[in-house]
């Protein structure tokens, strides 16, 4: 009898601790859905400031946990409860390049306790006709983060071929007329346009090879040299780049980055070439413009803080505080330049 | 030499040990609950690193991946639902030992096999480092082909007796892996307008789905939990003499896991499969696997632990993660402003070998914890089954449900249960399915990329040497029963 309690007691150990775990990761994921709404429109109708918010933010990460954009919205979500005293539940709903997040944000209340931290995908989803939902059905609370799309070769193939700077590599790729195969994501990820984007300013014919592990795989074959170049995210090379197996000779921005200086930018080399996955804050469209105000401000707050700068750099990606209206015009440019590309 | 005794001094201080002990302990629940994995108890963790001291941090986490990794022999041996997706080929002869009322001896084997590994990959960890991390860049598509191909060929051995059904099984898998996003084109297949299968099933629901809801259909249907198996009490741990027996069965597979481990992508089932087929091929009595047989259970142990050092070592060496628990800890790793690379072995070596010593003593700790709890584990198989099984069902659901906190997933585990009641009512085997799954996407992305580099050219798999060397021992593989065939045909006519 004494055994059978023990095991008993073992298993109910085992489920206790469990739902503890559960509790936390998945549990939440309802809080902040409903009920809320009448509330905070109930208040900013009565008088000019709104009351908000009085519970927990939920906060959608459509990424896996424990990957850049993870990591990234984590620490923008801790800096705000830090400066403003509020309190977050930072949810991750990976799957589809961001669509599983986006299309569960479509269905949640517009009381400002749900948001989402999204990336470019936004914007690239519709123009590949996987998705039927953009940025415009959202409203854009804050841009805090870009990640620049950088282009490496690797480093003993461009050594041979005496390629030292980005114009020798466009050179080089003029002459050479599809030999260079240059690694990135999947066709209509960032990535992948972004290098389109690239061929297509520059007049260069490369040979595009999509890589399903995206930019992080594709700056290992990059590394191994089964192919020469590689485009991908400023933070995905870093490893490599470090390493001195790669080498960074463009960026796709327009100023050089702090910890690539010595790689050119695609307008010093005479092309018109911006390219990085860009990261903001949404909220379920029609969301009060009083609560948007207030969340807004906390996160702009929040990103330009030292610490997050400091966090941003050291991880080879670039702080980005701007509101929503900026972050909402950067996504009309990127479309424009996806659907020329897509 | 300093260093060393530095990083012991460490790992054995009182801020450090025992949240060492508790993240084996913790990584061993994880892992023992299917659906609970590594990587998520390693994810749940990394916030928790940010207050601590970045050595102490990650040799804790560096606990939870020994543990978790560990853990999912428990639930594989005592009620056939592996915990990990690693420990399916432990089901195979785990299950059927615990059903002889030998669960002890089973997680006996586990425990040990399981240090075994992780011991041989801590010492190529250590000593080889840096040798073998370049074995990393030598992979690109093409030879993750060929890994898969050759993976594919070899499904046919773990179909059971039926190699028809295993077949038609594992053709199951490769259809299901295809729904969703093209992972190159990005074009949907099969997804009918429905956002979530996007990104097509994921891959644990449909694992605890087929191994775990079908377990329990079947035990209802056919009313077997009403049959309690009566566990031997006694002296249930394996002796020194069993133990030794597997040695080199151990060894082997610890050192295949590590190898596998290494390359970024593959993982532990594809490390467990390989090694369990190399021991059942070269076995002088390949007709007990399946049946209980320990060098089964032993092979696939040793080798998902191995993973796990193997891993590691392209994480600290080169800033690539091996597999997906460590590139989740990449991240524990920036969230310190640490960048892992060549010169992190300049620039912290302090670290380094605190996360040698913290990985060396996480295995001892799990060998601890394994063969001071056999008993224990064993003896939840003393719950009467029908209040154990709803219990696990629970837990399952729960499992399916945190993987990314989605109902469709939720979905995915009854309708794959169902599948796979199915599939069991009819004798189709289920691992030939979820090998399907897990090398066809492997397979499929690497030749698509591979033959966009070679701009359609099928040649280019025969001139790089190591997918040419996969290549032909899978060729190998798919021939030698034909030709078997014809040899017998032909030496009966004479």
């Amino acid at each position: 009898m004494k055994k059978k309690f023990l095991a008993l007691a073992l298993a109910g150990a085992m489920t206790l601790s469990l739902t503890a775990c559960g509790g936390g990761n998945g549990g939440n994921a309802s809080t902040g859905g409903n009920g809320g709404g009448n509330a905070s429109t109930g208040s900013s109708a009565a008088s000019g400031g709104v009351n908000f918010p009085t519970k927990s933010i939920t906060m959608i990460i459509p990424y896996d946990a424990g990957g850049g954009s993870d990591l990234i919205n984590r620490r923008a979500c801790s800096i705000v409860e830090q400066q403003t005293g509020w309190s977050f539940t930072c949810t991750n709903m990976p799957g589809g390049s961001g669509a599983t997040g986006y299309t569960e944000l479509l269905n949640r209340d517009n009381d400002g306790y749900t948001l989402l931290g999204c990336t470019s995908t936004i914007v690239s989803m519709k123009q590949m006709g996987i998705l039927d939902i953009d940025h415009n059905d959202f409203d854009v609370v804050a841009g805090f983060n870009q990640e620049i799309c950088v282009l490496v070769a690797n480093t003993n193939w461009a050594e041979k071929n005496n390629i030292n700077t980005l114009s020798d590599f466009i050179d080089y790729s003029k002459a050479n007329p599809g030999s260079i195969a240059i690694g990135t994501s999947a066709v209509g990820g960032i990535w992948n346009l972004d290098l389109l984007n690239a061929a297509s300013k520059t007049g260069c014919e490369w040979n595009v090879v999509p890589n399903a592990g995206g930019g992080a795989r594709a700056v290992i074959d990059c590394a191994g040299g089964s192919v020469q170049a590689c485009a991908a995210g400023a933070f995905e090379v870093f490893g490599q780049v470090e390493a001195g197996s790669v080498k960074v000779l463009g960026v796709m921005t327009d100023e050089r980055l702090p910890f690539y200086p010595d790689a050119e930018t695609f307008q010093e080399a005479g092309f018109d070439v911006i390219g990085a996955t860009t990261r903001s804050i949404l909220a379920p469209k029609g969301t009060d413009p009083e609560i948007l105000t207030v969340l807004e401000k906390a996160f702009m707050d929040a990103t330009s803080s030292q610490e997050f700068i400091d966090f941003c750099e050291n991880q080879g990606t670039s702080p980005w505080s701007v509101s929503g209206q900026e972050a909402f015009e950067t996504y009309n440019m990127e479309m424009d330049i996806y659907a020329s590309v897509a | 030499m300093d260093m060393f005794v530095n990083a012991l001094m460490q790992v054995f201080s009182l801020s450090s040990l025992p949240l060492l002990i508790g993240g084996v302990g913790l990584g061993i629940i994880f892992g023992a609950i299917p659906g609970l994995t590594a990587t998520m108890a390693v994810a749940l963790l990394v916030p928790f690193t940010y207050v601590m001291q970045p050595a102490q941090g990650i040799v804790a986490l560096v606990g939870v991946y020994v543990g978790g990794v560990y853990g999912g022999s428990i639930s594989a041996c005592l009620v056939n639902i592996p915990g990990t997706p690693a420990s399916m080929l432990t089901t195979i002869d785990g299950y059927p030992m615990g059903q002889r009322g030998e669960a002890g001896k089973a997680i006996g084997y586990a425990t040990v096999s399981s240090f075994v590994g992780g011991i041989m990959s801590g010492v190529i960890l250590i000593i080889f480092a840096g040798q073998v991390a370049k074995v990393a860049y030598q992979f690109g598509p093409a030879e993750y082909f060929g890994i898969a191909f050759f993976g594919l060929t070899l499904i046919c051995a773990v179909s059971g007796e039926n190699l028809i059904k295993g077949l038609i099984a594992a053709v199951v898998g490769l259809m299901i892996e295809c729904v969703g996003m093209d992972p190159v084109t990005s074009v949907t297949r099969y997804v009918f307008g429905y956002t979530p299968l996007l990104s097509g099933f994921e891959f644990i629901p449909v694992m605890i789905g087929l191994f775990g809801m079908r377990e329990f259909f079947l035990q209802i249907s056919t009313g077997r939990y009403r049959f309690q198996v009566e566990q031997r009490v006694g002296k249930i741990l394996p002796t020194i003499g069993e133990l030794l027996k597997q040695k080199w069965v151990m060894l082997r597979s610890g050192l295949i896991g590590t190898l596998i481990g290494i390359l970024p992508g593959a993982g532990g089932p594809i490390a467990s499969f390989l090694s369990y087929e190399l021991s059942r091929s070269t076995s002088s009595h390949p007709e007990t696997f399946g049946t209980g047989e320990p060098a089964g259970l032993c092979s696939s142990e040793a080798a998902n632990n191995g993973v796990t050092g193997g891993a590691i070592i392209p994480m600290l060496t080169l800033g690539i993660p091996g597999d997906a628990v460590t590139a989740v800890m990449l991240g524990a790793f920036m969230v310190h402003n640490i960048n892992p690379g060549p010169n992190l072995f300049t620039s912290s070596p302090d670290l380094i070998y605190a996360i040698y010593v913290g990985f060396i003593v996480a295995n001892v700790l799990m060998l601890l914890y394994g063969l001071l709890g056999a008993k224990l584990f064993a003896k939840i198989l003393n719950v009467p089954m029908g209040t154990l099984l709803p219990g696990v069902a629970v837990l399952t659901l729960i499992g399916g449900y945190a993987i990314r906190n989605s109902l469709l997933d939720l979905r995915v585990v009854v309708i794959f249960g169902v599948l796979g009641y199915i599939m069991a009512c009819f004798d189709f085997p289920i691992v030939p399915m979820v090998l399907g799954l897990v090398l066809g996407s492997l397979c499929e992305s690497n030749l698509r990329s591979a033959l966009t580099i070679s701009k359609g050219s099928w040649l280019y798999f025969v001139e790089r040497p190591i997918s040419l060397v996969f290549v032909v021992l899978g060729l190998v593989m798919l021939v030698s029963p034909i030709l078997r065939q014809v040899m017998k045909s032909r030496t009966k006519e004479k």
